[in-house]
């Protein structure tokens, strides 16, 4: 019955079926963003092609796409998490100061407790306090952030690089990929199950697209979202973790800003900011454009300083075409 | 038509306060398997509120609620569900943004849930095929139960909710201003179903304003006004006018007490 459904009539070409399949997926401006990335640092980039290209884009994707899993699933719920920038950091720091007492094997789990706490934290606040997520988290974001600083007294923790439990989550291959990509991969793997194949999933969507009706059909909605923010903060603080043996310090400051750049893939991804459709894996590809980006950029010899003014310019692109698929998907009534 | 002590659901003296606002006051109600009752009164009299209490979304400030002659604390709207009580709204409990046969098995994913070894998962192959049958069951034909529900009309919305309640075998089926966005033919649609549930032993509550739609397949009317209950009538014993009158002057009456 299913594949009767959606099985296309036998006159359809290919190329009717891309353009009927980008037509109605919120991935669409994702796709397309990276496609026009990719073609224009070909031609501008040095070595843009390149495997080593190719991989950097994938370094840089992994760490922040861990966290836009959690933040783009929290969006679709119809909320928003601008502490994750802070969170990670601060899981990174406390990772690396427990270290000098503990084994890792110690640390990192406590550190993961630690910031799935914060997460659930700022979930029943938002919940049970009434508090707006975004100014509920802007409070997250500037007190994590400081509790930060005063652990590493607003300098930086030393990293032990040759930490074994450490290498797995950021284990350099011999082909020069870091084993991180791969964490990545089954973030948006289970992230995308739990939406589309849960009940749990059915209810992230009805809480963000419609919170009344959800509640009125009995979605534990108070729950749901509280456990969402645990996964953020939690994802969060995974990523602070997994990059950690890429360097050799944690800076005070590390992960400061991220929150704005997560939310740009988000929007780029086609999760509709004020919830209830998206997909998380709209917000990898979106991370992987503004990833491109970078790389492209750097490999352009174009300054640093160009990078924010392109992502601005990928988010005004990427919306546009999202709303047409938007409006095309769920007609004039929802706007 | 039932006897004292028949009744599925019995709201004795309810009253709900909403900061100073009395919303309902020392109100009584009762309905029966296998009648329709219409729930009727001005705008504002208190017969959302009143379902809402019914449905458990409201707990009550004081008074009873029985179901099946036992006392009844209701907890939350799932816990009403479970009993057997399905509540349609107006244009509330559809997700626009989600597929229909999402829309349908919400709250109720169990019946679709299947095991894959330690884990459990939703199946869309079975959560599509409940939507469908249930929706032909009723008579309601879909063009397909993937489309976003955003693209139903206010007649299909309805349908979806009525599919669904038949489908979770509803044992009281409480209706709220049913067709005030439908077309005549819808209306008479929904009025047909809703005869259909009543002879299938389904209570049927029917809230609305405006009393022509009500009188035809309704068999006894409870008129709220202000809060409070004006009376209980059976159908023979008011005409539709008398009845239309009551809702009028019930409401001025309350506001040249005031």
């Amino acid at each position: 019955m299913a594949q009767a459904a959606t099985a296309a009539p036998a006159a359809e070409t290919t190329l009717d079926r891309v353009k009927a399949f980008l037509a109605f997926r919120p991935e669409t401006a994702a796709i397309l963003a990276l496609i026009t990335v990719t073609i224009v640092f070909s031609f501008t980039a040095e070595d843009f092609t390149t495997k080593a290209a190719f991989y950097s884009v994938i370094t840089l994707a992994s760490e922040r796409g861990i966290v836009a899993c959690g933040v783009s699933i929290l969006l679709i719920a119809g909320h928003f998490d601008l502490s994750v920038g802070s969170v990670l950091g601060l899981t990174a720091i406390i990772v690396g100061t427990l270290m000098a007492d503990m084994p890792s094997s110690g640390a990192v789990p406590l550190a993961l407790v630690i910031a799935l706490s914060i997460g659930l934290l700022q979930g029943f606040a938002v919940v049970k306090l009434g508090i707006p997520s975004f100014i509920l988290t802007l409070g997250g974001l500037l007190l994590w952030r400081g509790v930060g600083y005063v652990i590493s007294e607003g300098l930086f923790i030393i990293v032990q690089r040759d930490d074994t439990l450490l290498q797995i989550f950021s284990h350099r291959l011999d082909t020069g990929l870091y084993v991180t990509c791969f964490w990545f991969l089954g973030v948006v793997l289970l992230g995308t199950l739990l939406l589309q194949r849960t009940r749990f999933g059915n209810w992230v969507f009805a809480t963000g697209g419609n919170y009344r009706a959800a509640k009125q059909q009995g979605v534990p909605t108070d729950l749901v979202l509280i456990l969402l923010f645990g996964l953020s903060a939690f994802l969060a603080g995974l990523a602070g973790t997994v990059q950690m043996p890429r360097h050799l310090y944690i800076e005070s400051n590390r992960g400061r800003l991220l929150e704005l750049e997560i939310i740009a893939a988000c929007a780029i991804g086609g999760t509709r900011i004020w919830g209830g459709y998206g997909s998380v894996i709209g917000a990898a590809l979106g991370v992987i454009a503004v990833s491109t980006i970078q790389v492209g950029l750097a490999r352009s010899g174009v300054p640093g300083e160009w990078f924010d003014g392109f992502v601005g310019l990928l988010i005004v692109f990427a919306v546009v075409i999202n709303r047409s698929v938007e409006r095309r998907n769920l007609g004039e009534r929802v706007e | 038509m039932s006897s004292n002590g028949n009744w599925l659901i019995e709201a004795r003296n309810i009253s709900k306060r909403f900061g100073h606002i009395t919303a309902l006051s020392e109100v009584d109600f009762a309905v029966a398997p296998g009648e329709i009752v219409g729930l009727v009164g001005d705008n504002g009299a208190g017969k959302s509120t009143l379902i809402k209490v019914l449905s458990g979304v409201h707990v009550p400030d004081d008074g009873q609620l029985l179901w099946e002659g036992q006392p009844l604390r209701l907890s939350g709207p799932k816990q009403a569900m479970e009993l057997g009580i399905s509540t349609v709204y107006q244009d509330l409990a559809i997700v626009d943004t989600m597929s229909i046969f999402r829309n349908f098995v919400l709250g109720r994913e169990e019946g679709s849930t299947k095991r894959f070894g330690p884990f459990s998962y939703l199946s869309l192959g079975t959560a599509r095929k409940i939507a469908l049958e249930a929706l032909n069951n009723v008579g309601i034909t879909i063009r397909s139960v993937d489309e976003p529900a955003a693209k139903l009309s206010g007649g299909e919305r309805q349908s979806i909710e009525i599919g669904r309640a038949v489908y979770y075998q509803a044992k009281l089926l409480i209706m709220d201003e049913p067709a005030s966005a439908l077309s005549l033919i819808e209306t008479e649609k929904v009025l047909r179903f809703m005869e259909a549930a009543k002879d299938a032993g389904v209570a049927v509550i029917f809230i609305t304003h405006n009393v022509h739609q009500v009188f035809s397949v309704a068999d006894r009317f409870v008129v709220l006004s202000h809060g409070t209950t004006l009376g209980t009538f059976g159908k023979d014993e008011k005409t539709k006018e008398e009845l239309s009158e009551m809702i009028v002057t019930g409401g001025s009456e309350a506001i040249a007490r005031l």
